[in-house]
């Protein structure tokens, strides 16, 4: 059975990203280029686009970035609504995984890499996120995160549970290339190895070791 | 031995076909100037930097921590063509980065080594969209269907390109294996292709050790039947290079590449795929044919397998969501422009069409009986 990383890509598409709108879809369109161009990953690796704001849609459902023609456009606009997010993904994961599995995928935790540049506008998000990152749920994903731009350090620390990268200060379009790059070569990394490898050296931001990273 | 110690050529500089100008050990500092790293951190390697004095060359600069015996695998290996008759050290110079000297330096015996430069006819532009880039081919992309490789810009291979490529990888194996040499690192990542030479090229074969070395595990390149934390032999080389072999032949790389392997669709091939489910279904790993066996059988030749026939596993099971599509490629020659659908009649099917075949002839009968009765009624 083939080795699969089901692979959940969460962008921050809240109003405050708008300025940084092109960037962030070049950004997304350069992932898309190098995830189908490069067969051993794409295999490795399965990804779905999450964006969120004060709803979430799910831009690419779990695929082969190689069968997916192109990226679709991400329009920013309002609030930063982490708890939407992390429901999605739950729901998603639940999905996915049984899906790969019946494509006869010895599928592994799923890994969630959430990039923010602010903090959340709902009060009950840490609800989701508890039931996301649930111990007792057998499917329960390893997030990564990286913050910039009004991210609060705080707050991704709570949601960390693999490992967090903080912006040193960089601009945002700089950290959205460099967070992209960085996910990019953590993919490759575990595609070698067949388990999660995380490039802690990511260009614009600081590693942060996570307090309690969750182990298998 | 020591650092400095000449290992072929009784102390004169070896003569090496492929141009490399100083001896076979040489200390770092006799490189000279080494120019930015082209790869870190990968495997063994720290760097890969090019030599700016000797250009087309590189050096290879290995983690700290290597041993004496390193260096004397290492000479081993630099060496090991001069015994090679002509037309395989050619084949071996041509077709793989070889070493062609260690690099020491004082309490190090092991720096790294000189390799060649991968050939420039081993790039490829890969275009996908509004994006493009020039970069080395992995052999990857030929476990691709036509179609998916021409999506990103890339002339198709068709039947005949990925055989090309797949006999070259074999007969370089069968040289490795002639030498005694276990390379354990056949997978998509040690291989460039070349899609308009149709020819490949081999790079991490300094790592090769004689006869047995540590397992190295790539995810969906493990040998069911080396154990896990056991050496890799020419056993289990036998097996990676034949998934690497099938999975390009066939352009999948899922459970459908056995299934297409077994459906033996190489009308001049005949033997390839037997060989092929040897190598990969036998029971007893010993039993895995050769090689050059299987070179042998991609060059339209006989396979000579040794009685009684190795037992083999099941073909594993095919994924329930995505259809089998038994042909992994066209025949020689018949290659159709628009890929064709291979319809499968379920049961209920096939009944259906055996009822309508009998409702025709109960017709046809009583045509006859009644064509009989006014025909005898007339006279």
């Amino acid at each position: 059975m083939s080795l699969c990383l089901p692979t959940y890509v969460v962008i921050d598409a809240s109003s405050s990203m708008k300025p940084h709108e092109a960037v962030l879809n070049a950004t997304l369109s350069r992932l898309h280029y190098n995830l189908a161009t490069n067969p051993r990953v794409s295999e490795f690796a399965r990804v779905s686009v999450v964006a969120f704001s004060t709803d979430v849609h799910v831009v690419i459902p779990m695929s082969d970035m190689e069968q997916v023609p192109s990226m679709p456009e991400v329009i920013c606009g309002g609030g930063t609504e982490y708890g939407k997010a992390f429901d999605q993904l739950r729901q998603s994961i639940e999905q996915d995984v049984s899906s790969l599995r019946a494509q006869q995928y010895s599928v592994l935790r799923p890994a969630i890499f959430f990039l923010t540049d602010g903090a959340p506008t709902d009060a009950r998000w840490r609800d989701s996120f508890r039931t996301l990152v649930d111990r007792n749920w057998p499917r329960h994903p390893h997030v990564i995160a990286y913050g910039f731009g009004g991210a609060r350090r705080d707050v991704l620390k709570e949601v960390a549970t693999k490992a967090l990268f903080i912006a040193d200060g960089s601009d945002t379009e700089s950290a959205l290339s460099g967070a992209i790059t960085g996910l990019l070569n953590t993919l490759i990394a575990s595609s070698q190895t067949g388990q999660m490898q995380i490039a802690t050296d990511v260009k614009g931001f600081e590693y942060v070791q996570v307090a309690q990273e969750y182990v298998d | 031995m020591t650092d400095s110690d000449p290992v072929a050529g009784g102390g004169a500089p070896a003569v090496d076909p492929r141009g490399w100008a100083l001896p076979r050990t040489v200390g770092l500092a006799d490189l000279g100037p080494l120019a930015e790293p082209i790869s870190e951190h990968n495997g063994q390697a720290v760097a890969v930097r090019p030599l700016t004095d000797h250009p087309g060359w590189l050096a290879k600069l290995y983690r700290p921590g290597l041993h004496q015996e390193d260096g004397h695998r290492i000479d081993l290996l630099i060496s090991a063509p001069d015994t090679l008759p002509e037309t395989e050290r050619a084949t071996l110079y041509a077709g793989t980065c070889w070493p062609a000297a260690r690099i020491h330096e004082p309490g190090n015996p092991a720096v790294g080594c000189v390799i060649p430069m991968a050939p420039e006819q081993y790039r490829s532009e890969l275009r996908r969209g509004k994006f493009s880039e020039r970069r080395f081919l992995e052999i990857d992309w030929l476990a691709k269907s036509d179609e998916s490789i021409r999506g990103v810009g890339l002339p198709r291979p068709g039947f005949e390109g990925r055989l090309t490529a797949c006999r070259q990888l074999t007969e370089l194996a069968a040289i490795l294996e002639g030498l005694g040499l276990v390379y354990s690192d056949w997978s998509f990542s040690n291989a460039f292709w070349s899609p308009e030479q149709r020819s490949v090229y081999l790079i991490d074969v300094d790592g090769c050790q004689p006869k047995k070395m540590p397992d190295i595990h790539q995810p969906n390149w493990a040998d069911p039947l080396t154990p896990p934390g056991s050496d890799a032999d020419q056993y289990t080389d036998r097996y990676r290079l034949a998934l690497l072999v099938a999975k390009c032949l066939t352009g999948r790389r899922d459970a459908s590449t056995f299934h297409g392997v077994a459906a033996s669709p190489w009308p001049n091939q005949p033997a390839v795929s037997e060989v092929l489910l040897d190598m990969l279904l036998a029971t007893d790993r010993e039993r895995r044919p050769a090689a050059a066996q299987l070179n042998q059988a991609l060059n339209n030749g006989p396979y000579l397998r040794a009685v009684p026939r190795p037992t083999r596993t099941p073909l594993p099971q095919l994924p329930p969501v995505q259809a089998p599509v038994l042909r992994p490629q066209p025949a020689p020659h018949a290659i159709p422009e628009s890929p064709t659908v291979t319809r499968i009649s379920t049961v209920e099917e096939k009944q259906k069409d055996a009822t309508g075949s009998s409702t025709k002839w109960i017709w046809v009968l009583a045509f006859v009986v009644i064509l009989v009765v006014i025909i005898a009624s007339n006279h």
